[in-house]
């Protein structure tokens, strides 16, 4: 792995998770944490014990940060880290666990996508409502 | 009182730790007051200071090391015990 390249990581999950809405920031916070499960596998040994407990104790204080903050997201608590704090909050964890740079970048690019899919689909479903609702009204 | 208030507490993780892998919250929580930091250590709230029978902070270590640099007996703080 990597070690991640700081700055230019850091000014564009602030950019990027400051610029996403409620749905584009859950979704990325979910994917992270998920996907900090898979990475922190690579700390078991193969014998059902683990060969790296102080990578995989960083893996899970990087998921108790994402956690808590998804858990304030989902129930509209406003107790927590605003976005630019969290951001760094984020790639502190990121550096801490030297994860490759490019991997997390991929991760925020795809959670962009999927989030602008999601709004896409959101907004067909609702034309698509109203018109149903249209030819209802005029039969 | 029970034991798990009773012992002083042990942060679970060292200062350098805080200020390397977790400086970004240190940073946020350094520029609150001492009043707002203890207040967001109670037990109504969403991060608690939570501790177990042995002392170790489980939960609010950031926070309990910037009151201890202030001078807080953090000690005497109420706390949640770590199930």
């Amino acid at each position: 792995m990597k070690v991640i390249a700081g700055g230019d990581l850091r000014s564009r999950m602030i950019t990027d998770y400051a610029a996403a809405d409620k749905p584009g920031k859950v979704l990325l916070l979910a994917r992270l944490a998920d996907w900090l499960t898979l990475m922190a596998r690579g700390t078991y040994d193969s014998e059902g014990g683990v060969a790296d407990p102080a990578r995989l104790r960083a893996f899970n204080e990087a998921q108790n940060r994402i956690l808590a903050q998804l858990v304030r997201l989902l129930t509209g608590d406003h107790r927590r880290y605003p976005d630019d704090v969290f951001a760094n909050v984020l790639v502190d964890q990121f550096e801490a666990l030297q994860l490759d740079a490019a991997d997390v970048a991929k991760l925020v690019e795809d959670c962009t996508t999927q989030a602008k899919e999601f709004r896409r689909s959101q907004r067909q479903s609702r034309t698509s409502r109203t018109i149903s609702a249209a030819l209802h009204r005029t039969r | 009182m029970n034991q798990t208030e009773r012992l002083p507490l042990r942060r679970l993780h060292p200062d350098q730790t805080v200020l390397s892998s977790n400086r970004s919250s240190h940073n946020y929580w350094a520029t609150k007051s001492t009043e707002e930091i203890i207040d967001s250590l109670a037990a109504d709230q969403p991060e608690p200071l939570m501790v177990k029978a042995d002392g170790t902070v489980m939960q609010g270590n950031t926070r309990v090391m910037i009151l201890q640099q202030r001078g807080v007996k953090v000690d005497s703080l109420p706390r949640v015990a770590f199930p």
